[in-house]
């Protein structure tokens, strides 16, 4: 893909707004992602941190407001004036760079492990089976899965499900990567060695955007904390500082129910 | 009265002649009904409010009437308004047409197992809908689609013998048409059921073999 001029952020949302009827999912949302920066998304249930990342990756568009990523924009240029399905071609070239990890893995069961990373590449990106697959077991050893790849789904943990994931989003080469709550629908005992995989690629430079619960995570690996509350950001820069000190008081009795709640 | 099947090697060709029809009408029903059905349960589940009640009218239409009437329709009523077909390509098309709404309502259950994070993990990847579709949406339709399928098929198998109404010599008829002239039903229909049910059970060996694709390929987790 073409990369942003040094400087210009990786990913740009500009007001952002989504309503689903009566409710205001997103109110105004803009947020700049530098690249290799790793963001973490705090807020309540239903504040908005899931609409935010499908309108990133326009999985569901945004009523208003625009997005960037790698410099290109959602949807190509608007003065181009193109067609419904040339909009929608664009589209699909446009979520191919980026890379979204969802709460429930959803790997294709009906796949193998390494059918799940070549599928894409191949059918998306035009590569030849051969390249997709070497790309994927490279992948899959990242991951600490390299003896899996003829597992299918199924019959592997929760855990080892989502770092599947994580590598066929990977196998996308992605310019950016989303995560969507991804440790929490894990148990407890299968958490770290996801976040393990997500470290090492905060690590390796990728440019993270994670909705999370794990304090911890968010504290250790992202360059900067967000709160969302009601489909705003109330507040956003260095995690221990937010984590220490809110400013806002909602972020501030957010943290207290989670404190509590022992998480 | 004493069975002698001998006959049967008197009045084979007759017989093969027929269970031929009678696998051509088969095959050729379902090769059409098949894609058709996908196509009227994607209808069925359509943004246009016009396709979906449409086509939910048809169904309702094409599945509560007798088959033979529907043959009727396209062997006898078609021609008035000047199309003409040889008797087996007016079956295939009249059998089709039911089916076509009977397996729409198959696919339709199927699709609608398919978790919707299925369609959006494909979308985030920025496989087109069609690709999606046919490699990633319909092969997981396959646990909850292939038992009523394969039922359905079987029907189609047996109701080829209506056929023989418009003048396609497939088994069944055949088979009449030998023992009107030999004066031997017993032995003749026994032959006959014996071929209906070697050919049921390759569509049951089908079934068998789709379920064990399937066993390790289970959905994760149902949502
Ligand atoms: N597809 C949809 N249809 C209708 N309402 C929706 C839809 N998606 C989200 N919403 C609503 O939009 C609001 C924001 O939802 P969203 O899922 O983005 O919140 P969230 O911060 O991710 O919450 P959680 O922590 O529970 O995942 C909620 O009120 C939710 O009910
Ligand atoms: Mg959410």
């Amino acid at each position: 893909m073409t990369t942003a001029s040094t400087g210009d952020p990786m990913v740009r949302a500009v007001d952002l707004h989504k309503r689903f009827g009566p409710v205001t999912a997103l109110d105004g949302v803009s947020l700049d992602v530098a690249a290799g920066e790793v963001v973490a998304i705090i807020g309540a249930s239903g504040s908005g941190k899931s609409t935010l990342l499908s309108c990133l990756n326009h999985l569901s568009p945004p009523d208003k407001g625009e997005v960037w990523v790698g410099g290109k924009r959602a949807g190509g240029d608007p003065a181009a004036r193109l067609s419904r399905r040339a909009v929608e071609a664009d589209l699909r070239r446009f979520r191919a760079d980026i890379g979204m990890v969802f709460q429930h893995f959803n790997l294709f069961p009906h796949f193998s492990v390494l059918q799940n990373l070549i599928e894409a590449p191949m059918a998306v990106r035009g590569r030849s089976r051969a390249e997709a697959t070497e790309h994927a077991r490279a992948l899959l050893a990242q991951v600490g899965l390299a003896d899996k790849e003829k597992a299918f789904p199924a019959e592997l943990s929760g855990g080892q499900q989502q770092r599947v994931a994580i590598a066929r989003a990977l196998a996308m080469k992605p310019a950016v990567m989303l995560f969507d709550e991804p440790t929490s629908a894990l148990d407890p005992e299968l958490v770290d060695e996801v976040l393990r995989v997500m470290r090492d690629l905060a690590r390796q430079g990728m440019t993270m955007l994670v909705v999370t619960h794990e304090m911890s995570f968010a504290e250790d690996v992202a360059d900067r904390l967000v709160f969302f509350d009601r489909g705003r950001i109330v507040e956003s820069g260095p995690p221990r500082e937010i984590l220490r000190t809110p400013q806002h008081e909602r972020t501030r009795s957010f943290l207290q129910r989670l404190l509590r709640r022992g998480a | 009265m004493k069975l002698d099947f001998s006959i049967l090697t008197v009045v084979w060709p007759a017989l093969l002649n027929g269970t031929l029809v009678t696998i051509a009408l088969t095959l050729s029903v379902l090769a059409i009904a098949t894609p058709l059905g996908i196509l009227v349960a994607l209808g069925r589940g359509a943004r246009s409010s016009a396709l979906r009640s449409g086509l939910a009218a048809a169904s309702w239409v094409f599945r509560g009437v007798p088959p033979l009437l529907i043959l009727f329709f396209a062997f006898f009523a078609l021609p008035v308004v000047g199309v003409k077909l040889p008797p087996l390509p007016s079956a295939i098309i009249a059998m089709s047409a039911y089916m076509a709404f009977y397996f729409g309502e198959v696919f339709r259950s199927g699709l609608l197992s398919v978790p919707a994070g299925q369609w959006r993990a494909a979308e985030a990847l920025g496989l087109s809908p069609v690709h999606t579709l046919l490699r990633i949406v319909l092969p997981q339709t396959l646990p909850a689609a292939l038992p009523p399928y394969i039922s359905h098929a079987t029907e189609v198998l047996k109701g080829t013998a209506l056929a023989a109404a418009v003048a396609v010599p497939e088994l069944t008829s055949a088979a009449k048409q030998v023992f009107v002239v030999t004066y031997r039903p017993f032995e003749i229909l026994i032959a006959a059921a014996a071929i209906y049910a070697v050919l049921d059970s390759a569509l049951l060996l089908l079934q068998w073999r789709g379920e064990r694709w399937a066993a390790r390929r289970r959905a994760v987790r149902p949502r």
